[in-house]
């Protein structure tokens, strides 16, 4: 496939909430240790079929001292997540709070699926009981895009910014998009990521759909149940290498290859041939210059349906034909739930981690291996050197994307 | 960013202007001609009833962008035309021409009768019987994946929200798309939907917690429409270079805000300009 070649972009910093603990530290010892974190939500009514669902819940995230109390009570779930990523983020890169003079534009580029949903569910409860009487305050931080001049006043960002809601594949999708305006020089840095918060909505929603596992999601297993909600966020900070560079910032790693497609075929199946999901891929692969056997490990989307996996295995193997075929590949949904428009940026963060570290994550949850999926799913925890990563992506309405990593990057290759 | 931009193709679905001619002739009437609402396939009307009315808006606008792009007779992959004859459909995105083609899709609340139906499902007997097809259309990207699917487009998909300035980003963005290889064309919509929940929630913002940008609103109230544009880095058949700036006059077009309204005064303001009426 004849593609435009990407330029390399530097990550210089990470932050990560999720159930497996605050900050990325703290989630990649739980991914190590295989630690099974889901539980009984506890914001499920008592007694409600909601009770019976285990997810991927978050702890609780400390408020960050600049940010005033009464604020911080009037935030959604995912704004505080994704304030309390961003100050991590920032942290790692070795950059202050708010962006000096001469930092130039720094862009933002947040996802989210639920938005304030938490809030304004209990809004819309109260409402329809008693419209003047509702607590008009909890539709205060009501829409998607306040998170933006949100982070961007504290934190001095001037550059382009925008909120993708493309369900799971919106913090891929902002990962690229934020590649995208560095290399296009909109801007010579940028933080990207996701956010998403457990609420009513989501839960029934996917129990409305019958495919919400009650113990737990099982990727690739030959009994999958099917998928468990999560909730958590991540955000990169990216800059152009020249930039990294320049400010003697540490490189994490670096993004190579980003596409996205559509199947255009179904508003909630993906098309069981896997074809755009394997033009993702491909196209990913050759915007990065990276061959497909150069590829050391594949955090795949796994959600653990029936046809999430069944369409992933095959659009992976036509990807990943000739050669070594597929790499070792596993799912971390087991261990964090599945954590819809934040899902890109956190495995994006774990593909970072499993380079720098030499650890591959396990695909925790499955017991049998599905025969019907002939996929080298990781059964063990194992250590391997890794050089290229591929993250993908599926989500609602057939949207694929594909983010190639690499540990190094060198001039001309 | 290199290279000019150029809109292919406009559509424009409002309660003022059901088609793209009736806005033209208010503002650059010597160009009304470009409005070729004639030489549109027709739409299978059924189907189209059928979506969600965000994603209605946003099919009717984005048709009419493309038939004016002159991308109506190429496919037969085409969901959204009535059957064939033979059974088969015409018009719209073939498989080659759909994966060069990406779409850029912004609203400001979103799919409002699915949210609240689905609200009330969840909420209604314990959250029983919460619905799974209200649930799966109430999320904002629904709109533009039924639109994906109805149109054949199968490159990226984006769907997107911007604190200020929604024209110009959703623009910039397609732009960046088309820069970047991405896409050859990309469709940029804008769609947003009116209901009495809006206009309420709209009054609550402007009068109980102060948000100034709603107050046009209360006194107007919340307008409905979709506005499409189709934009390329190649002139195409109709192609317009796209050019704005601060003397456009906005004001011409008395809809009402949202990004769609965003969208329609842009169209406005660059028809007028453009066309030198």
């Amino acid at each position: 496939m004849m593609v435009r070649r990407s330029k390399a972009v530097a990550v210089t910093g990470m932050g990560m909430v999720t159930a497996q603990g605050v900050g990325v530290d703290a989630t990649w010892a739980g991914l190590c240790a295989r630690r099974e974190v889901l539980r009984t939500w506890s914001g499920a009514p008592a007694g409600h079929v909601l009770a019976g669902l285990k997810v991927g819940e978050c702890p609780e995230v400390a408020r960050p001292r600049d940010l005033p109390e009464r604020l911080w009570r009037e935030l959604a779930g995912t704004q505080k997540f994704a304030a309390v990523c961003v100050d991590e983020a920032l942290g790692q890169a070795g950059l202050p709070r708010v962006m000096p003079e001469g930092m130039g534009r720094v862009g933002l580029f947040m996802a989210t699926t639920v938005c304030g949903m938490d809030r304004s569910e209990k809004f819309y409860a109260q409402y329809r009981e008693d419209r003047e009487g509702a607590d008009v305050g909890l539709m205060r931080r009501l829409m998607p895009y306040e998170v933006l001049p949100l982070l961007a006043r504290r934190h001095g960002l001037e550059g382009p910014r925008q909120v993708c809601l493309s369900t799971c594949v919106g913090s891929a999708m902002a990962i690229g998009a934020a590649c995208d305006a560095i290399e296009l020089g909109e801007c010579e840095m940028a933080l990207a990521g996701g956010a998403e918060a457990l609420c009513r909505v989501v839960l029934s929603g996917f129990h409305a759909l019958k495919v919400a596992a009650a113990e737990g999601c099982r990727p690739f297993d030959k009994n999958r149940p099917g998928m468990t909600v999560g909730e958590g966020a991540a955000v990169l900070v990216l800059e152009s290498v020249e930039h990294a560079k320049r400010r003697g910032a540490k490189v994490l790693g670096y993004v190579r290859g980003f596409a996205a497609t559509c199947d255009a075929h179904h508003l909630t199946a993906p098309d069981p041939e896997g074809k755009q999901a394997t033009r993702a891929i491909a196209e990913a692969l050759g915007r990065a210059g990276v061959r497909p056997e150069e590829i050391d490990y594949v955090n795949a989307h796994g959600t653990g349906t029936r046809d999430n996996d069944a369409m992933e295995t095959r659009a992976l193997r036509a990807a990943f034909t000739g050669g070594k075929g597929v790499p070792a590949v596993s799912s971390t949904k087991r261990l964090t739930g599945h954590t819809f428009g934040a899902a890109g940026a956190i495995e994006a963060g774990f593909c970072l981690q499993a380079m720098r570290t030499g650890v591959v994550p396990v695909n925790a949850g499955s017991v049998e291996a599905d025969p019907a999926l002939e996929l080298p799913v990781v059964r063990e925890a194992m250590n391997k050197e890794m050089r290229h990563t591929l993250s993908c992506n599926f989500a609602f309405g057939g949207n694929n994307t594909a983010l190639v990593m690499s540990r190094e990057w060198e001039e001309g290759r | 960013m290199s290279g000019k931009l150029f809109v292919q193709g406009m559509g424009v679905t409002t309660v003022e202007w059901p088609r793209l001619a009736g806005l033209m002739a208010a503002v650059a009437p010597r160009h009304a001609w470009r409005a070729r609402a004639e030489e549109m396939e027709a739409m299978d009307e059924e189907k189209v009833a059928g979506m969600e009315v965000v994603a209605a808006l946003g099919v009717r606008a984005v048709h009419e962008a493309l038939a004016m792009a002159g991308e109506g007779e190429t496919s037969n992959e085409n969901q959204l035309a009535p059957p064939t004859e033979s059974g088969g459909f015409t018009g719209g995105f073939g498989g080659a021409l759909g994966e060069k083609t990406g779409m850029v899709f912004v609203s400001g609340w979103g799919m409002v009768d699915a949210t609240v139906g689905y609200l009330e499902s969840m909420l209604a007997e314990g959250g029983k019987y919460a619905s799974p097809r209200h649930f799966s259309r109430s999320v904002y990207s629904s709109g533009p994946s039924v639109m994906a699917i109805a149109l054949g487009i199968r490159g990226p998909c984006e769907t997107l929200v911007f604190d200020d300035e929604p024209v110009m980003r959703a623009l910039a963005r397609a732009e960046a798309m088309l820069e970047m290889e991405r896409a050859e064309r990309v469709v940029v919509c804008w769609a947003d939907q009116a209901g009495e929940i809006v206009s309420d929630l709209a009054r609550r913002a402007a009068e109980k917690l102060g948000k100034r940008e709603y107050r046009r609103y209360v006194e107007e109230g919340v307008g409905q429409g979709a506005t499409a544009m189709v934009v390329a880095r190649e002139r195409g058949k109709w192609g317009l270079e796209w050019g704005m700036d601060e003397s456009f006059n906005l004001n011409t077009i008395k809809v009402k805000p949202f990004p769609m309204d965003a969208a329609v005064r842009a169209a406005a303001g660059w028809l007028a300009r453009t066309a030198g009426e």
